[in-house]
């Protein structure tokens, strides 16, 4: 008995002895770190700032990706993808710091949690939150399906029904943390990225009213021109594009129904090669507005007639802004602001450090005030796209005046030490009023020379292509600050120009 | 024992001491305070974050992905078409492995913001009910609407009450723009598009004069709709952007 008390006291002297004898280590080794610390789980105890330097560049700081997955499917993301970069100064002194500040009690429970091997600290940098955010949302739209309601087989025998299926969402909060929390030691297996199942349940009983419709709507093809050139929705075009929505009854807004719908993503898709042949012989922006009324207009109504989409006449190209020094071209949004996707591309013109023109709707800018007063502030040009989005040519002489002038005065409002100089008509619209009256208000009638069609929501791959191909010095760019596929390739459009050799600036 | 056990009391008193007071504690704590200032994440996100203006996640209409997840959805039985959201078994991320440390855990700004930018995306999709998130004012004034509308006895009455619904229509419409209120603005706009219907269906059965009187109003109200719905297609989900070109679509039909 005791023997055993003294190998107990003995146990207990050496713990306090080992015990003191790492406190005094931790004090009087002040510019090291703590014995035992250690960082994303390996072992950085007792290091100097050089030592940590180096362990952090070999071990953490490799060019390792992230890789996530979901249903087998792979998303990697790359450190440079969000412009992850570690804060060496932040990370040091931090680790160094560890269990030296504070009371007392603190450091003495830091000192001892680190000894025993539970303090794990986490490395300190930054990520591009335009990036992260373009990012996630990427990844979120390849992932999440929304809940399908039921309906007729579109695709098959109209009388068969499909039923409901439920949807997947990713919960972003999450993945923006798992992103953030493990970009810089990515583990070997991929994470999975959280999901919800999102499930509706339907009584669908007015799906015969659906077949009805669509029985009737999709009979007779429908069939437009511009440019001279015709372009037919056929019977098999447009029940390709058929889908089912919900949407709040509007004789009893407590009540959802189902309606019939067009895929307007689809329909996009479809719309683009004839808008490149549009525009390949009118040298203006083909007018997709005006072309998805005329097509939504005749659906919706059951009528059929051969529609005509007016479009810009073409004039000779101006280019402003020419320089002589290095290369240059210019990145134009046209028909901001919006409070959706301009902020995110202001953003990323911010972290790229790049200044564009942003032709801007003058009734979007009064709606919008903070957004066209942000995008001023970030030292981008703004200039004239008619107050409602309206094709000149249609309008009187005095309806065009009032687009463009009211529109030059409600931006020069914004403006304090510049007034508005350009002047870009929606879809390229001229006519010789829009010409005398841009002179007359001091504006320089201004297009672009590489369409990219954005508007058809192209994939990044084509839309970057669209942007970055055959440019040549001084080539303007027309891009649009209200579709996610613009977000999502402008930082890849802006790293590629650059890459060319050319330089990124606005047009003055 | 007793000089042993007061020499080791000593020794930690002296050792503990020393380590709580440790000579460069005040040039660490500088640092550390000048680092946290001008370093992270924290810095980009205030210059990112919406203005008081435009934060979209302040605005009533606009509630986050979560809550539209768990939003229930009361039946109705007197609806047509019952719709039903449940989230089964959100996938549980407890792994501290996946937790961020630190600094990162302060990107609630970027949070906010990308779920504004999904739920936007995901409108489409219909996760929740969407009559539940309907300004009550409009109900009402939708429910007001169709008893005057349902007491209206002949075309003509019909037909004129429709013209001033639709231009008042086109106020609300605006002003759902200026709040960001899409929910209401979608549901307004599907709303004028059902006006137009009724209102060339009323008109069809009006005597000829008065029928060219009406049509001249419709002309009038679709031009009004042209003006505010074109630039409106530019600035919201695109939900809304489809509900939006129907109406402006029927309007494009009627003045064709």
């Amino acid at each position: 008995m005791k023997g055993y008390k003294i190998v107990l006291f003995g146990i207990l002297i050496f713990l306090f002895l080992l015990e003191d004898s790492v406190l005094l280590y931790n004090r009087f080794q002040a510019n090291r770190t703590i014995l035992g610390l250690k960082i994303n789980n390996l072992g950085v105890s007792g290091m100097t700032k050089d030592q940590l330097t180096q362990f952090i560049k070999n071990k953490l700081d490799a060019n390792l990706s992230l890789k996530l997955s979901y249903k087998g499917h792979i998303h990697t993301i790359y450190k440079e993808d969000i412009n992850a970069v570690i804060d060496y100064q932040k990370t040091l002194d931090q680790f160094v710091n560890e269990g030296k500040e504070g009371n007392f009690i603190s450091n003495i429970v830091s000192q001892n949690k680190a000894f025993f091997g539970f303090d794990n600290l986490s490395i300190k940098g930054r990520v591009s939150k335009p990036l992260l955010t373009v990012k996630v949302l990427d990844i979120a739209d390849q992932v999440n399906q929304p809940p399908q309601p039921p309906s007729p087989n579109f695709s098959g025998d109209f009388s068969q029904t499909i039923p409901s299926k439920s949807g997947v969402k990713v919960n972003i909060t999450k993945l923006t943390q798992i992103i953030i929390g493990n970009i810089f030691t990515p583990p070997q297996n991929p994470i999975e990225i959280p999901t919800q199942t999102v499930v509706k349940h339907y009584n669908a009983n007015n799906l015969d009213l659906i077949r009805k419709q669509a029985e009737e709507y999709i009979t007779e093809p429908i069939s437009i021109s511009s440019g001279g050139i015709p372009f037919t929705l056929t019977h098999q075009d447009l029940k390709s594009l058929l889908i089912v929505n919900e949407q709040i009854d509007s004789t009893n807004p407590k009540k959802s129904i189902l309606a019939l719908a067009l895929d307007h993503k689809k329909l996009a898709q479809k719309l683009d090669s004839f808008a490149k042949k549009v525009e390949s012989l009118t040298a203006s922006e083909f007018n997709h507005h005006d072309t998805f009324a005329a097509i939504y207009g005749q659906f919706y109504t059951d009528t059929r007639r051969v529609v005509d989409i007016p479009i810009g006449t073409k004039r000779a190209q101006q280019v402003l802004g020419a320089s002589t020094g290095p290369k240059a071209v210019y990145l134009t949004f046209d028909d901001g602001p919006n409070i959706v996707y301009h902020p995110i591309l202001l953003d990323i013109l911010k972290e790229k450090g790049v200044k564009a023109t942003f032709y801007l709707v003058g009734s979007n800018s009064k709606l919008y005030k903070s957004t066209t007063e942000r995008t001023i502030k970030d030292g981008h040009e703004i200039a004239d796209h008619s107050l409602t989005h309206a094709f000149l040519p249609k309008l009187l002489p005095n309806q065009i005046y009032d687009e463009m002038k009211s529109t030059k005065d409600i931006l020069n409002s914004f403006l304090t030490d510049k007034k508005i100089t350009l002047f870009r008509p929606p879809y390229g619209g001229i006519n010789n009023y829009v010409y005398e009256y841009a002179r007359s208000l001091g504006l320089a009638v201004n297009y672009w020379t590489v369409d990219t069609r954005d508007w058809t929501e192209p994939s990044t791959d084509v839309l970057v292509q669209r942007a970055t191909s055959n440019i040549k010095n001084n080539d303007i760019i027309l891009l649009h600050s209200n579709h996610f596929a613009t977000v999502k390739a402008l930082p890849l459009i802006i790293d590629k120009l650059r890459a060319q050799g050319f330089e990124l600036k606005t047009q003055q | 024992m007793g000089y042993v056990i007061t020499i080791i009391i000593a020794i930690e008193v002296i050792t503990g001491a020393l380590s709580a007071f440790p000579p460069k504690v005040r040039y660490y704590r500088e640092v550390n305070n000048k680092t946290n200032n001008v370093l992270g994440v924290e810095s980009d996100q205030t210059d990112a974050t919406p203005t008081p203006e435009e934060q979209p996640t302040q605005t009533p209409d606009n509630p986050t992905p979560d809550n539209q997840d768990n939003n229930p959805v009361t039946p109705d039985t007197s609806q047509t078409i019952t719709s039903e959201t449940t989230v089964e078994t959100p996938l549980d991320q407890q792994n501290s492995a996946l937790q961020p440390q630190g600094q990162y855990s302060s990107s609630e700004g970027l949070n906010s913001n990308v779920q504004f930018l999904d739920s936007m995306a995901f409108s489409a999709s219909s996760t929740s009910n969407p009559a539940e998130t309907l300004d009550p004012k409009t109900v009402e004034a939708t429910m007001h609407e169709d008893q005057q509308l349902a007491a209206a006895k002949s075309p003509e009455d019909q037909a004129n009450l429709l013209v001033q619904f639709e231009t008042k229509n086109l106020q609300t419409i605006n002003s759902n723009f200026s709040t960001n209120q899409f929910d209401d603005l979608q549901f307004n706009t599907e709303r004028l598009s059902r006006q137009i219907d009724k209102t060339i269906e009323a008109i069809q059965d009006l005597p000829v004069d008065k029928s060219k009187l009406f049509r001249d109003k419709m002309s009038e109200v679709c031009k009004s709709a042209e003006y505010m719905l074109r630039p409106g297609e530019l600035v919201v989900p695109e939900a809304v952007e489809q509900t939006m070109l129907i109406t402006r679509g029927k309007c494009f039909n009627f003045q064709q």
